[in-house]
Order: structure tokens, then sequence, then C-alpha cells
């Protein structure tokens, strides 16, 4: 029987699933079809009953607003540690990695297949070598 | 005895500790840096080779059956690797595998075999791709699997690095809020015997 007041259940990925009394967290992908094909081959790709995907595969069609959202989701929904982004995806948004300074999920920059990877662009990179440069004031 | 040389003696010693703190949390810092810097350059050269792979592998298979794309997708899929979070300490993450037991599907190495109406839906992931794939597929999926691991490491130096700045940043302003204060207290004390 279903009560008629009660919440609808909570999308899988948002529960905090919990082993060994550790919290167990996913990686998420941002990139082209062969970054995100890659590691899902390694085994990190979920997709719930609901159809949210921890995934988002960018294509030339694909708009930034997209890629914002993608990533937006990822980097606020619970159970999610680590974010990856392909270094031209990047670029679109960058503006959202540079505002970004929260601990987990961590984010980090990748190569694509078109694109090596440019460590004067990582904004990651760039937040180090300003507080090592300029110091502290 | 004499009380106002011991406190200053203390106030010494106290200050020179949180000096210390600071040249410590600041050479942590910079190790995570460097651990960071290395575990990422490991990410970026992991990635790489498997993405060559990856196109010698669609090289190999060429117009036969579907090739490697997008619509080999399942519909459903459960991540087999995931992170184990310490919630004491959230810099402290690890890669595990989760079987199917764990409410997952497993990869090919399943424990028991399913029973009843049970099902396992998916194997190794390879496996969206046909069953006799060629060798540079395997050999890419070991590149990315491999790159995890340096994934892992990096985020665990990220976070790292960004607590120990943190820290720094604190003992920092607790030394300038300490300096201040025996520098006014200096001035004060000097007032009164200049009168």
């Amino acid at each position: 029987l279903i009560r008629p007041d009660a919440p609808p259940p909570a999308p899988m990925a948002d529960k905090q699933r919990t082993f060994g009394g550790k919290r167990e967290a996913l990686i998420c992908v941002i990139g082209d079809e062969d970054t995100v094909t890659g590691f899902l081959l390694a085994g990190v790709g979920e997709v719930t009953a609901q159809k949210t995907s921890n995934f988002l595969v960018v294509t030339p069609k694909t708009q930034v607003s997209e890629i914002e959202e993608a990533f937006t989701n990822f980097t606020t929904k619970e159970g999610i540690a680590v974010v990856l982004i392909t270094q031209s995806c990047a670029d679109k948004i960058r503006y959202l990695l540079d505002d970004y300074d929260a601990m987990i999920p961590a984010v980090l920059e990748i190569p694509s297949k078109d694109n090596p990877y440019d460590a004067s662009k990582d904004s990651i990179m760039q937040r180090i070598l300003k507080k090592m440069v300029v110091g502290d004031s | 005895t004499n009380p106002s040389g011991s406190m200053a003696t203390d106030n010494t010693a106290e200050y020179e500790k949180l000096c210390t703190d600071i040249d410590n949390e600041l050479r942590s810092f910079l190790k995570c840096v460097d651990d960071y810097q290395t575990a990422h350059a490991e990410v970026v050269a992991a990635c790489r080779s498997g993405i060559l792979d990856l196109a010698r592998a669609r090289k190999s298979m060429g117009n036969r059956g579907m090739g490697v794309t997008t619509l080999q997708y399942p519909a459903r899929m459960t991540a087999t690797q995931i992170i184990d979070i310490d919630p004491e300490n959230e810099s402290v993450m690890a890669l595990r595998y989760r079987s199917n037991q764990e409410g997952g599907y497993a990869g090919a190495k399943a424990d028991s075999p399913p029973s009843g109406d049970e099902k396992v839906i998916e194997t190794d992931p390879i496996r969206w791709f046909g069953v006799l794939v060629p060798q540079q597929l395997r050999t890419s999926q070991t590149s990315f699997s491999r790159g995890l691991q340096s994934v892992v490491e990096a985020s665990n130096a990220c976070v790292a690095m960004k607590l120990h700045y943190q820290r720094y940043q604190d003992l920092l302003a607790q030394k300038k809020s300490q300096t201040a204060a025996a520098a006014s207290s200096t001035a004060a004390a000097a007032t009164p015997a200049a009168e």
C-alpha cells in the first residue's frame, strides 16, 4: 500500500551509501566519446533506473549550457567524490571551474583525444601558482 | 622570581612553536603539490595511451559489427569501481571494486552464481563491444584502469593541499594577531615608564 502523502523515493545517486563505515562515492566524467568510453571500460559508469548517469559525452553539437548543467549537478549532488573533465570541455566553462573551491568532489582536468593537457590552463595549477607567487597579504 | 619574565619566556616559546607549525604546514602543502603533479602526470599518460589504443581497436574492428561507440552503452549500468571516503578524514579516499553481493553487478569474477530469480545483468564492460574484441581494446581498458588509481591519488593530494593551505592561513593569521598584541602591550608598558 502506498500512502498518498508519502514523499517520493530519492534517486539512487542521492542516497548516501556506506560500506564498512566508509562513505561510497562515484567518479563522474565529462568529455569526448573516447575519454568517456575509456573510463566506462575501467568500470566507473553508472546509469540508474531513473536514467540519471554519472557521465556526459560531449559532441560538437553539445551546448555549453548542457556542460554547465552537468558540472553543476555533479559538483553539488551527494555521493560523488571526483569529477574528471577534459580540458577542451573545461575551457568552455572556465568561469565555473575558477570559482569552484570545494574540497569534495575533487575536480581534475584531463587531456582529450584532440587536445593535449596544458598546465597553464588548469584552474587548480593556476590557483596553486597564484598562492605561491603572490604569497600571503 | 620574575613572573613577568616567565610569562615572556612562555610567550616566546609559544611564538616559536607557532612559527614551527607554520613552517610545517607550508612544507606539507608543498609536498602535496609535488604529489599532485606526479599523480596528475600519470593520469595524463594513462589517458593518452588508453585513447591511442582505443583508436587502434576502432581501426582494427573497422566496419565489422558496430565498432566502439556510445551506441553500445547499455541502458542500465552499475559502477564497479567506486571510491570509499573516510567520514572522519575526507582527504582519504580509496578505490574499491564493488561486487554484485553489494548490490551492483559483478565483473568476470562473480563469487557465487545467481540463484532463483536473481539476474546478473552485465559482466566486464568490455563485453558491451562484443565477445571477441581486439587486444588493443583490452590494453586500452588496462590503461584507463591504471589511470583510475592515479586519479584517486591526485584527488587525495588535491584535498590535502587545500586542507594544509587553509591551516597555514589560519596559523599565519594567529601569528599576526599575536605580533600585534605583543607590539601594543610593549607600547603600553613603555608609556608609563616614559612618564
